[in-house]
């Protein structure tokens, strides 16, 4: 188990360091050196290469990618130039807030997804499936800023029950304890989710009710909600830590866009903002932490799933 | 029954906020009275059931609604854009599932080689990356720095003239399908390395079949099974996708239009559209379930 664990963590060691080389290989083709930005537009040719060789930027690329690389392991992510702030403190200040609002999307919609799921398995075909799934591909089919816009429309200016923004505080207390403004955005982003998750869970539901040890628990005489619980429930729900784990990414772009229509400043706003004004080492820190939460995300859902499932052989 | 259900959810979300199109033909000066008496002529101050009824008879002939904004009924503004962006969902579609098989099984036979880390790098970083980045960077990259393809898509309204300008669809074409290959190429290798594992590949193998019949015969085959599931599955993610394309490379599909209805606020167009993505879901599935059974004799039909 350990060395697999280990084994698993050199290979995402190694497809980082590949991650690593071709984000910093699409950062020096669109934006080889900020001199421009910084000296305006009109500045010499002389006086940007004189800033090029003062701040390392003059060097060959491996040299550069070294520098590069020695940043972000320091946690050096590099200097937006258009915001005068370092990379790093312009995602402290906002990580948070994209965290909470993620967070409690997918820990809902995966609450809700997993009984929903198996409801729908256990009486497929009936009214109340039927009406789950038309339900499920409604919002799974729906763009995702439409369901913002309709939500707002409904329940903030119709009807005035919560607010049309999210909270404006940067303070992660405070904004957890503005539910009314947060009520919206948290429940969108958990009916988008939970659209795609309850089909997955109500497919693996139904291919568990399949199984032969399921019809062995029930012929052994165990009451059925014995055989959901014990039986179906932990076998249903492996599949969904592999999909939690590789969901990361989308959830961060998903934020994006729930953040610039409910103006919530985190992550995707900053984002946002950043690719109106071309600022590229903003843009492409937001790629590599997204890719390496990527890593992250498949390295847990495998380690977790070895420990969930004895059945897998760690080959 | 469950296309009646969904009619049903996006009828009511149409009716809630967007009871009566009156206030946008009349102008926002019109009197209550003016209102009501349009409503009465035209059908919006009936029941609801009454209006859900006019409603699917009218989709089912073929009548999405009518956009009083673009005066033009949601049919035709459908009719006129539809075969282009099905050229270039369709396209890319085609060419990422052409490419993530062979490279999927690829990576698992060559699991954990250098080629496998540098492939499974670069998905990675394509799957974390934002459509809209990618969409910029390749502009920047390609159309204005080295001038190798145009910035904008083919403004042409005519498909066959769309498909001959090659230099401005090259870029939305490679793009989108970079960003469903990363996807699809992951579940490939995933699904050719639980093939590999199973004991027919033993078998194949101890029984001396040469390699290249054993991965072509019994791993491949196996293996492509999951991806019929989630091609059907990701007609939705293709139509949301394009959506991002076809507002940044300006090409004048349905995800364009849809954009601009969302500026305009033309909720006939928008549900509209929801409303035929949804319906292409469920085709989706049940196309790929057939396909399935068709494929893999193993299913029973129960």
């Amino acid at each position: 188990m350990t060395a697999y664990v280990v084994r698993r963590c050199g290979t995402s060691v190694i497809i980082l360091i590949g991650i690593s080389i071709f984000t910093f290989g699409l950062l020096h083709i669109v934006y080889p050196s900020p001199a421009r930005v910084v000296l305006g537009p009109k500045a010499s040719l002389l006086a940007i290469a004189v800033w090029n060789q003062q701040h390392g930027f003059a060097g060959s690329v491996v040299t550069q990618y070294w520098h590069y690389v020695d940043g972000v392991l320091h946690g050096n992510f590099g200097y937006s130039f258009k915001l005068n702030q370092s990379v790093t403190a312009l995602f402290n200040e906002r990580w948070m807030l994209s965290a909470y609002l993620s967070g409690t999307s997918l820990v809902l919609s995966v609450l809700i997804a997993i009984p929903l799921g198996i409801y729908q398995a256990v009486k497929r075909n009936t009214i109340g499936d039927n009406v789950t799934t038309s339900l499920a591909f409604t919002a799974y089919a729906m763009p995702d800023y439409l369901l913002y816009l309709i939500a707002i429309q409904i329940f903030a200016l119709s009807f005035k029950v919560f607010s049309y923004e999210a909270s404006q505080s940067n303070n992660l207390i405070t904004v957890i304890g503005d539910w009314r403004q947060m009520t919206l955005p948290i429940i969108c982003m958990t009916l988008l989710v939970l659209a795609g998750y309850s089909r997955y869970m109500r497919s693996a539901a139904m291919d568990t009710l399949a199984q032969d040890y399921i019809k062995v628990a029930r012929a052994k005489g165990l009451p059925e909600r014995l055989v959901l619980l014990r039986h179906l429930v932990r076998n249903a729900c492996l599949p969904m830590i592999t999909l939690v784990g590789l969901s990361i990414p989308s959830l961060l772009s998903g934020n994006l866009i729930a953040e610039v229509v409910f103006n919530y400043n985190g992550l995707g706003l900053l984002f946002y903002n950043s690719l109106q004004n071309e600022d590229y080492p903003v843009l492409l820190a937001y790629t590599l932490i997204g890719a390496i939460l990527t890593v992250l995300g498949n390295l847990v859902a495998d380690v977790a799933l070895t420990v969930a499932d004895p059945r897998i052989r760690l080959a | 029954m469950i296309l009646i259900g969904i009619s049903i959810f996006i009828f009511v979300l149409l009716h809630s906020v967007y009871p009566s199109p009156a206030i946008i033909v009349l102008g926002p000066r019109a009197s209550p009275a003016a209102i009501n008496a349009w409503n009465q002529q035209h059908g919006f101050d009936e029941p609801v059931i009454v209006q859900y009824w006019q409603y699917m008879y009218g989709t089912l002939h073929g009548n999405l609604g009518y956009s009083y904004k673009l005066n033009q009924t949601v049919a035709a503004l459908f009719g006129e854009r539809w075969a282009r962006s099905a050229y270039l969902s369709g396209t890319s579609l085609v060419l990422s599932v052409l490419i993530a098989i062979p490279l999927g099984i690829y990576q698992a036979i060559k699991r954990n080689s250098f080629g496998d880390g540098v492939v499974t790098s670069v998905a990675f970083t394509f799957y974390s990356m934002p459509d809209f980045l990618l969409y910029l960077i390749a502009i920047e990259v390609f159309a204005l720095t080295f001038h190798v393809f145009g910035f904008e898509a083919s403004q042409s309204t005519s498909l066959i003239s769309v498909i001959g300008d090659w230099r401005d669809m090259a870029l939305p074409i490679a793009c989108i399908t970079l960003l469903i290959l990363a996807g699809y190429s992951r579940y490939m290798r995933s699904s050719a390395i639980d093939t590999l594992a199973q004991d027919y590949i033993k078998t194949a193998r101890a029984k001396g079949l040469p390699e290249r019949l054993v991965l072509l015969r019994h791993l491949v085959r196996n293996a492509c099974l999951p991806m019929i599931t989630l091609v059907g599955l990701s007609i939705p993610a293709l139509l949301a996708g394009n959506l991002i394309a076809e507002t940044t490379f300006n090409y004048e599909g349905l995800g364009l239009l849809f954009y601009n209805s969302l500026q305009n606020e033309d909720y006939p167009v928008l549900l509209a559209y929801t409303l035929v993505g949804a319906v292409l879901t469920v085709l989706g599935n049940l196309v790929a379930d057939i396909v399935l059974t068709v494929a893999d004799p193993r299913i029973r039909l129960g």
